[in-house]
């Protein structure tokens, strides 16, 4: 079931209702879990499984740990292995198996020892990143004394399950999500104003840009070596705005159902492409897989205490690992290291430069302009079908070089200027006053044009969301 | 007030008190299905095990069968059907209780136990006193069957049990639900919410049940083991499915037949075929399934395992115990929450004002929507629609405009050569330029509307004569037909008005009929109105300017653009997006001659057997002709050779309501063109079948423009 889809619409109308029809806490609880199971059963019911069994593995890790003191530090770190070990054996065995073991069989038929490739097919489960990750920092958050454990079963589960973030985020933490469970939820404090807004912007971005520019990448990156330099360009700024308007699409979607139910997912994306350096970049893209990462990797790694090769060398292994989240490929370790290379830079930058400098309106421009460049650099391993393709479309976008003569339609450009300026009203929130002070009926009114808009601008042929298969 | 200790107490006995009731329905159902299974093993329909003994002393008999000594006398067939069962080398021999004749001629495994002798013949036909296999008589074991009487005895006991500790237990439910309804909020919170997600959960599931027992959506699949199956003839076996039917509707079968794990190509073939031809092709027949193995080997002797797989079999009365218990769980949840709200709603009940700015809000929404649509519609290019679109585009841009027309289905579309029929007419002095608007599916009432766009164009009065050819009402939309390009596309508001006063004036339909009828259709028109896709389609058209009507419907528009593409040459093109169905319509078609003469013979019979036509029809064809009258054109109908009695089209000449009639789909008046060589399946003919026709109608044609009765 896709966000943008009708029956989602339909599934999401009856949640609501339901939800706001209730008044036992306890039974809302116990509806919400009960379609975030039913929401992810429409894909395959089968891995419901897995959630539940990574729910129950960590519910129990939770409690054992909370009933340990800070000295009996062995048994501590052996629970919270268990929960790491569960949690990173189903992402190992769902999502890395093939990786590793076609790595392994390269490696080993270079090496002059024959070895088959694995005849084993196993399926990814739509969203096992997150919610993996979800139920991790539940552990860690109790480990590092920042959370007490729930002997609430039922909120841990709706926590790991939540349907408006089930499959591709925001990753919650339990820390902030757990304390909204706990307390029932009022109807009256929700900004339905502000939630119905984002609803329809996250609809626009995905259904109405995301889905109508991604022919236009797919057809590049179908062949890239018989386009031209100016195509591969228009292809790698066409997919940082399509995988733009997916992903953040999607988390508004997110955001702006959760908090018609009354709960807060927190911000995921602001505005990354006017990020003046590739640091300012990562706090505003996947802010909560950003901070998720700093928090229970890059600082446990040592963070920025050490000498500075201790602490680039924490820096580019969260990348790298980061990269590797995203995707069971190469190609993302390499898209995760050109990002951890470009906040190594910054870096040495930050630091030799001098403060008047870096913080001149003309330099920041130009930041803004070498960071999207260089974001879109990374892009290009990011949406390649094959290392060869992403090769061949870095050296046309890096270096001019491509002796491919086909081309994409100029007239993309008129388009790509037209999606910037859209996002650049959304920047200045240059609306924002208007619906917020506008009366209730002109509000709907307003609502009205804009679901008639994106009817008419959504792609006929949706396409499942990009980080499903994250 | 009851203390902790005490609540606590008493809580315990009550868990413990629905854990035992718990058990005591799980050991009663076990039961229950245990005696059940004994009753199948002991009649020999579904045997758990076997007793078996060994067949001593065969010796030949005539043909294929040999004749040895029943070990067993009582599992003789000669009074009713034996439950006795043939083993080959441990494996069932399915030819059970077979003729005598049959053992002798066809042999392959079928036997019969009679009297005090067992006539068998091996499954391969080799000569079984010297094939070296071994063959047993099995009966259904028979201390399995001893079990019946203790098995039924225990389950009645069980269920008693359970009805009197049951009926215990309620009695004890009053105390707790006395002090239940005491406790307003427990009532209105915890049963009302509880019945709300139940009703809901229930709904859901009989929404699922109903896609699943519909074929819809399969939720379920089950795989089952063909062990017992049995020779028919040819290459094909048969085997009895258990419960399970999986024929579908319109003959396409949701399941398959599995050669060790892996589905057999051909499904839904034809039994002729499967006899014949054998390599895989199989087929579902009520509650049988007949198949042939991929390589037409004996799967008695060549060692693979034999399954099929399709969709569980959900009892029939699932979906309707779902439905009501769906329905008695949502009323009570209503009952019990609008109960206990009501007294909030009383003691908050919203102002008018509140009530009148909700109103505002949702009108408003709606205003916004529709003006907002509305302006869309009018700022951005139509969308790149289905082939009446790129038709009309052709048509309207034509250099040299048209004259001629032709307008209906796919039996104009594939049947009618444009090119040709000027050729005809040019041969006897008459100049015309044709173009063919047949577009494939296209209904009476859609070509109302598509006509009058048509007449809209020629705004020129180009037009000299319309031929329409028309298919009969659709009045109910089908789930796949609802959202189609080519059913939103007519679904404006004026053919939604025409279609509302059709249906409604029509005197067959009754009220619950025309209220379904015109709702789905104001579905169609609801999806058009809401302009799905129209932005993003202008927005492809201006990125890529080369995606206009012409290329992407080139293909489509037949070689010499004139919009005639026969099936049989289309389906040759490696782009051709031609439908399953036709591909398998022909197949089928193709498959046998004699078949398609059983249906010419059909539809003799059929023309015969006159009956009224709707009155409905009747006002919609005199609307058409009069359309093109009014327009300062000829209208001309006519039916092709397809294989459907059309007295509506009779009925309507007889009355005057049309003045044009050339009718080509009465076997005996035109033979020719009801020839199996020159058609592509039932309802359409080939190119050679297309040409023919057009020579036909060009014929006719002439003959009325020479006899004066059509003006030039």
């Amino acid at each position: 079931m896709i966000f943008t889809e009708a029956r989602f619409l339909v599934f999401f109308a009856i949640a609501f209702g339901v939800h706001w029809m209730m008044r036992w806490h306890t039974g809302r609880k116990l509806w919400l879990l009960l379609c975030s199971y039913a929401f992810y059963a429409a894909w395959d019911w089968r891995f419901l499984s897995l959630i539940a069994a990574s729910t129950l593995v960590d519910y129990v890790v939770g409690i054992r740990l909370g009933a340990l003191t800070t000295e009996q530090t062995r048994a501590r770190r052996v629970w919270l292995f268990i929960s790491l070990l569960f949690n990173l054996g189903l992402l190992g065995v769902f999502k890395y198996y093939h990786f590793f073991m076609d790595s392994a069989v390269t490696i080993l038929n270079n090496l002059g020892i024959g070895a088959e490739p694995s005849t084993l097919q196993i399926i990814l489960p739509v969203g096992i990143s997150f919610y993996t990750f979800q139920t991790m920092s539940y552990s860690l958050d109790i480990y590092f004394g920042c959370l007490k454990p729930t002997r609430n079963l039922l909120d841990l589960a709706l926590f790991v399950g939540f349907f408006p973030q089930l499959v591709a985020g925001p990753i919650v933490r339990a820390r902030e999500f757990l304390p909204q469970i706990r307390v029932p939820r009022l109807f009256s404090r929700i900004d339905v104003r502000a939630c119905v807004v984002l609803f329809l912007i996250g609809f626009f971005k995905k259904a109405c840009v995301s889905d109508n520019i991604a022919p236009i990448v797919d057809t590049y990156f179908a062949d890239p070596a018989s386009f031209d330099v100016l195509s591969a360009w228009l292809a790698v700024l066409f997919y940082g705005a399509q995988i733009y308007c997916d992903f953040s699409g999607y988390s508004d979607i997110a955001i702006a159902s959760a908090g018609l139910l009354g709960y807060n997912l927190g911000d995921n994306f602001a505005f990354p492409y006017f990020a003046s350096s590739i640091q300012d970049f990562w706090h505003r893209w996947h802010i909560s897989l950003s901070s998720w990462l700093r928090d229970y990797l890059y600082i446990p790694l040592g963070g920025s205490r050490g000498s500075t090769l201790y602490r680039y060398r924490n820096l580019m292994l969260t990348m790298l690992l980061g990269g590797l989240w995203h995707g069971a490929a190469w190609r993302f370790v390499i898209w995760g290291g050109l990002h951890g290379l470009a906040l190594i830079v910054h870096r040495e930058w930050t630091a030799r430069a001098p403060e008047a400098f870096r913080m001149h309106v003309a330099w920041r421009g130009t930041g803004v302009l070498i960071t999207a460049i260089w974001v879109g650099l990374a892009w290009i391993f990011f949406r390649a079908p094959s290392l060869d393709a992403a090769l061949t479309t870095a050296g046309a976008y890096a270096f001019g070089r491509s002796s491919g003569t086909e081309t994409l339609p100029v007239s993309l450009i008129a388009l790509l200027m037209f999606i910037l300026l859209l996002h650049a009203i959304a920047y200045h929130r240059v609306f924002r006053p208007a619906w917020r002070g506008a009366p209730t009926w002109m509000f709907a009114g307003g609502v009205g044009i804009g679901v008639a808009i994106i009817t008419a601008f959504a792609a006929t042929e949706a396409a499942p969301f990009i980080y499903f298969q994250f | 007030m009851v203390d902790a200790p005490q609540k606590h107490q008493s809580r315990r006995q009550t868990m413990l008190r629905l854990g035992w009731l718990a058990l005591l329905m799980i050991a009663a159902t076990v039961s229950t299905v245990t005696s059940q299974r004994v009753e199948l093993h002991q009649s020999g329909d579904r045997v758990l095990a076997w007793d078996r003994v060994s067949i001593t002393n065969p010796r030949e008999g005539r043909g294929q069968s040999f004749i040895a000594p029943l070990p067993w006398p009582h599992l003789s067939s000669h009074e009713s059907a034996s439950a006795g069962r043939l083993f080959e080398d441990g494996q069932i021999l399915g030819g059970a209780n077979a003729s005598h004749q049959q053992i002798r001629d066809l042999g392959m495994g079928r036997y019969s136990l009679w009297k005090d002798q067992i006539r068998f013949s091996s499954s391969d036909g080799t000569d079984v006193t010297t094939n070296g296999r071994s063959y047993e008589l099995g009966q259904p074991a028979v201390w399995i069957s001893r079990l019946g009487l203790a098995s039924s005895v225990v389950m009645w006991i069980l269920w008693v049990w359970l009805l009197v500790a049951l009926a215990m237990s309620l009695l004890q439910l009053r105390t707790l639900a006395q002090r239940a309804i005491e406790s307003r909020r427990v009532v209105a919170l915890i049963v009302g919410d509880a019945l709300v997600i139940a009703s809901v959960c229930l709904g859901g599931l009989w929404y699922a049940a109903h896609l699943h027992a519909s074929g819809d959506r399969v939720l379920f699949e089950q795989t089952t083991s063909i062990d017992v199956f049995q020779h028919e003839l040819g290459h094909s076996f048969t085997a009895q499915l258990d419960h399970m039917q999986w024929d579908g509707q319109d003959g396409t079968s949701p399941a398959v037949v599995l050669e060790n794990g892996i589905p057999l190509a051909h499904a839904d073939a034809g039994h002729q075929a499967i006899r014949t031809l054998g390599a895989g092709r199989f087929s579902f027949w009520s509650d049988r399934v007949r198949f042939s193995t991929t390589d037409n080997t004996n799967p008695f002797r060549n060692g693979n395992h034999y399954a099929v797989r399709g969709p569980w079999p959900m009892p029939s009365w699932c979906v309707p115990t779902l439905r009501i218990t769906t329905m008695i769980t949502l009323l009570l949840a209503v009952v019990v929450v609008g109960v206990s709200r009501f007294r909030e709603l009383v003691t908050r009940r919203p102002t008018w004002q509140q009530a009148l700015r909700h109103a505002v809000a949702v009108s408003s929404l709606i205003v916004g929507f529709v003006i907002g649509g509305n302006l869309l519609r009018g700022v951005l290019p139509k969308p790149l629609g289905n082939l009446a679109d790129a038709k009309r585009i052709y048509f309207t841009r034509a250099e040299r405009p048209f004259d001629t027309v032709f307008l209906g289905t796919s039996r104009v579309y594939r049947e009618i050569a444009p090119e040709r029929f000027e050729q005809r007419l040019q041969a006897q002095g008459i100049s015309c330029r044709a173009f063919n608007f047949g577009v494939s599916g296209m209904r009476a009432l859609e070509s109302r509307s598509v006509l009058r766009e048509l007449l809209n164009e020629d705004k020129n009065h180009d037009l000299k004569w319309v031929f329409i050819e028309t298919q009969p009402i659709l009045w109910e939309l089908s789930d796949s037909n609802l959202l189609n390009e080519r059913m939103t596309r007519w679904h404006d508001t004026e053919t939604l008005l025409d279609l509302a006063e059709l249906y409604l004036s029509d005197p067959e339909l009754d009220r619950r009929a025309k209220a379904r009828a015109i709702g789905r259709r104001a579905l169609a028109f609801s999806y058009r109105m809401s302009n799905l896709g129209i932005g993003s389609n202008a927005i492809q058209r201006w990125i890529e300017p080369g995606t206009s009507f012409e290329d992407r419907y080139e293909s489509e528009m037949g070689p010499r653009g004139d919009g005639f593409y026969p099936l049989d040459i289309y389906l040759q093109t490696p782009t051709a997006k031609v439908s399953q169905p036709y591909v398998k319509r022909n197949e089928y078609y193709r498959e046998s001659p004699k078949r398609f003469d059983g249906w010419v013979r059909q539809q003799t019979e059929r023309l015969a057997a006159a009956d009224t036509p709707s009155p409905v029809m009747l006002d919609l064809l005199a609307d058409l002709s009069s359309m093109v009258k009014s327009h300062g054109a000829t209208p001309i109908f006519f039916v092709g050779p397809a294989l459907y009695p059309r007295h509506d089209l009779r009925v309507a000449e007889e009355q005057g309501v049309i003045e044009h009639l050339f009718r080509f789909h009465e076997p005996t008046e035109e033979p020719e063109l009801h020839r199996f060589e020159v058609r592509f399946d039932g309802g359409h003919l080939n190119h050679e079948g297309a040409l023919l026709l057009t020579d036909r109608i060009a014929d006719r044609f002439i003959e009325l423009l020479q006899q004066g009765v059509i003006e030039q």
